[in-house]
C-alpha cells in the first residue's frame, strides 16, 4: 500500500516536472514570439521621442517568493518590506508582477486548473501551514528551474522581462531614459530576476538585483546585471542548494556568468545572520529578535534599504543567541 | 480492435521485461510470431518519446498542429532507421568476432528491443535535470544492448562488450561525420518549407538577432560568437 502510494507520488511529481515548461513554450509558440519581438524592440529603442519626465528617480520591482499565487497577493509577512521600499524617497515600487508565469497570469486566473488553485488558496487562508499550500510552492519552484534551464530559460525569461517592462511603463518609466531599475527577488523571485535581466539590460536600462535568500543559478543574465547583492542566512538550506545544484556556481567553475560577475566585483554576498529559508527564524520572521533588538524581519528590511541607499549593511554577528517574542 | 489492444499489451510486457532484465522474456519473445513488429513498434515509440523530450526546438520554432504530428512520425521513422543501421553494423562486426551469425533479422529485432529505455525519452523535458536524464537513458540503452548481444551471439560478457562497443563507436563516428551534411540538408528543407534561415535555438533567442536587423548592436554579435 505504502509502496504504491510512493510510486503514485513519484509518477505525479515526474509528470508535473515534465509539463512544467509547457506553460512558457505554449505561450511562445502561439503569441509569445510576436509579443517578445515587440518588447525587445521597445527595450532597444534609442529615443522614442517621448520626453515626458518620469515621476520617480528609481524604480524597484519586487518579485515575490515561490509561495505567491498571483501578482496581487504578496504574502502578508512580506508586506512590511514592500512598505519600507515605498517609503524610500523618489522610489517607485512595482509589485504586481507574478514571476512564475510568462503572461503574468496568476494561478487562480483563467487557467485549466484555476479551480484547484482557488481551493488551495482557501485552504492556505484557513491554515497557512496546510500541506495543500505546498502545491503552490512546488508548482512555482518548477518554474524557477524552467527559468534556469538553458533550453527553456531564453523563452521564459523573455516573457517575464516583458511583464516587468509593461509594469514599469504603467508607472511612467521611460525605457530610453536610463533611470535605474532594481529587481528585488525573494527566494525563487531572485532567479527570475537575473533571468529577466538579460533582456532588460539589452538597451539603456541599468539593472541591479537584490536577492533575498535566492536560489540562484549561473544564469547568463548575470552578464547584464550592474550589481547583485545576494543577502543570505547562514541556516538557509535552499540558498545553499543553489550553490551546489548549479555547476556554474561551484568555486572552481571557469567561464561561468557567476564566476565572471564575481571576478568583476559585481556580486556582493552578504550573510545577514542565522536565518532559515522558511519555517521558523526566517528572513520575514517578526517574532524572533536578534541580540541588537531588531526582529529578523527588520534585519532583512534594513539590509535591503541599506544596499539601495548605499549604506553599510547591519548584520547579525555569527553565534549570537536569538530570542522569541509574541507576534 | 481486441487484437490491437493485445498487441500493445504485448509490446508493454516486452518493454517491461527488457527494462527489468527479465531473462525469461528472451525465450518467450523468440517464439512469438510478431517479434519484428513488436521490436519495431518499441523503437518507434522510443523515437516519438525522444522527440517529445527534445520538443523544445519545435516549440521555439512554433511547429504546431499537423506539422508537429508529421515531425513526430518522421522522427519515429528516422529513429527506427538509425537503429536498423546500428543492427547492420553489429550484424557485420559480431560474426567477425564470435565466428557465427544469428542472422540480420534477429540482430535487428534485438537492437530495436534495446531502445526500450528510450520510451522514457519524454522525461528529458524535465527542467534542468533533462539533459542528465538523456545521458542516463542512453547509458541504460547501451547496457540493454550489451545484454541483448550476449544472448544473440551466445557469448561471454567481455565479447558482448566488444561487439557493443564497436557498434556504438561506428555509430558515433557516422553521426559525427554525417552531422554537418545532415544539418545542411535539414536547414535547406526548413528554409524551403518556412522561408526562415534556420531552426532557432535558445541561444538564438539570447542573441536577440531575430528581433532586430542583423547589423544591430555589434556586441551581440560578439556575445553570440
Amino acid at each position: 500500500m505504502l509502496t504504491s502510494l510512493l510510486i503514485l507520488v513519484l509518477v505525479f511529481i515526474l509528470l508535473a516536472l515534465t509539463i512544467a515548461p509547457l506553460d512558457a513554450l505554449g505561450w511562445w509558440s502561439t503569441k509569445g514570439a510576436e509579443e517578445a519581438a515587440q518588447t525587445v524592440q521597445e527595450i532597444l529603442v534609442e529615443d522614442d521621442g517621448d520626453d515626458t519626465p518620469e515621476p520617480f528617480d528609481h524604480y524597484v520591482v519586487y518579485l515575490s517568493g515561490i509561495g505567491a499565487i498571483d501578482g496581487h497577493s504578496i504574502p502578508e509577512e512580506e508586506l512590511p518590506l514592500v512598505d519600507a521600499l515605498k517609503a524610500l524617497p523618489g522610489t517607485c515600487v512595482v509589485s504586481d508582477v507574478f514571476p512564475y508565469s510568462v503572461t503574468n497570469k496568476g494561478l487562480t486566473g483563467q487557467r485549466a486548473l484555476s479551480w484547484l488553485w482557488r481551493r488551495v488558496e482557501q485552504a492556505r487562508l484557513k491554515k497557512p501551514e496546510a500541506l495543500a499550500g505546498m502545491l503552490v510552492n512546488g508548482r512555482n519552484a518548477m518554474q524557477l528551474f524552467v527559468s534556469s534551464d538553458r533550453r527553456y530559460g531564453p523563452a521564459y525569461n523573455l516573457g517575464t522581462a516583458r511583464e516587468v517592462v509593461q509594469a514599469l511603463r504603467r508607472q511612467g518609466y521611460q525605457l530610453d531614459g536610463g533611470k535605474p531599475v532594481t529587481l528585488i527577488g525573494w527566494s525563487g523571485g531572485a532567479q527570475i530576476s537575473i533571468g529577466a535581466a538579460w533582456y532588460l539590460g539589452m538597451g539603456k536600462i541599468p539593472v541591479r538585483v537584490v536577492s533575498i535568500g535566492g536560489m540562484l543559478s549561473d544564469d547568463p543574465g548575470l552578464a547584464r546585471v550592474d550589481h547583485l547583492w545576494h543577502l543570505r542566512g547562514s541556516k538557509d538550506v535552499f540558498e545553499k542548494l543553489g550553490g551546489v545544484m548549479f555547476a556554474g556556481r561551484w568555486p572552481r567553475a571557469a567561464f561561468s556568468p557567476w564566476s565572471d560577475a564575481l571576478k568583476d566585483g559585481r556580486i556582493d554576498i552578504i550573510e545577514l545572520g542565522p536565518m532559515n529559508h522558511n519555517g521558523k527564524e526566517h528572513y520575514f520572521d517578526a517574532t524572533t529578535v536578534a541580540p541588537d533588538g531588531r526582529t529578523y524581519l527588520q534585519v532583512t528590511i534594513d539590509a535591503v534599504v541599506a544596499v539601495l541607499t548605499t549604506q553599510p549593511v547591519k548584520t547579525i554577528p555569527a553565534g549570537s543567541p536569538a530570542k522569541k517574542v509574541d507576534g | 480492435m481486441q487484437g490491437f489492444f493485445d498487441f500493445f499489451e504485448t509490446v508493454w510486457l516486452v518493454i517491461w521485461g527488457v527494462l527489468t532484465g527479465d531473462d525469461s522474456i528472451a525465450s518467450w519473445f523468440a517464439t512469438h510470431p510478431l517479434t519484428l513488429e513488436i521490436s519495431v513498434t518499441i523503437a518507434a515509440i522510443a523515437g516519438v518519446s525522444t522527440l517529445l523530450g527534445d520538443s523544445v526546438v519545435l516549440f521555439l520554432n512554433r511547429v504546431r498542429g499537423w506539422r508537429f504530428a508529421v515531425t513526430m512520425v518522421l522522427n519515429a521513422l528516422g529513429f527506427v532507421l538509425l537503429y536498423a543501421l546500428q543492427a547492420f553494423v553489429i550484424a557485420i562486426v559480431g560474426p567477425l568476432i564470435v565466428g557465427h551469425t544469428p542472422g540480420l533479422s534477429a540482430v535487428t529485432r534485438g537492437v530495436m528491443l534495446a531502445t526500450a529505455p528510450m520510451v522514457f525519452g519524454f522525461l528529458v523535458l524535465i527542467p534542468y535535470l533533462g539533459p542528465a536524464i538523456a545521458r542516463l537513458l542512453q547509458a541504460w540503452g547501451l547496457l540493454v544492448l550489451l545484454m541483448v548481444n550476449e544472448v544473440l551471439f551466445d557469448t561471454d560478457f567481455w565479447t558482448a562488450l566488444l561487439i557493443t562497443g564497436i557498434g556504438w563507436g561506428v555509430m558515433q563516428l557516422l553521426s559525427w561525420s554525417l552531422s554537418r551534411p545532415v544539418s545542411w540538408i535539414g536547414d535547406r528543407i526548413w528554409r524551403l518549407a518556412t522561408g526562415k534561415p534556420s531552426m532557432m535555438t535558445g541561444k538564438d533567442l539570447l542573441s536577440g538577432h531575430m528581433f532586430m536587423p542583423l547589423d544591430y548592436l555589434p556586441e551581440l554579435e560578439e556575445e553570440k560568437a
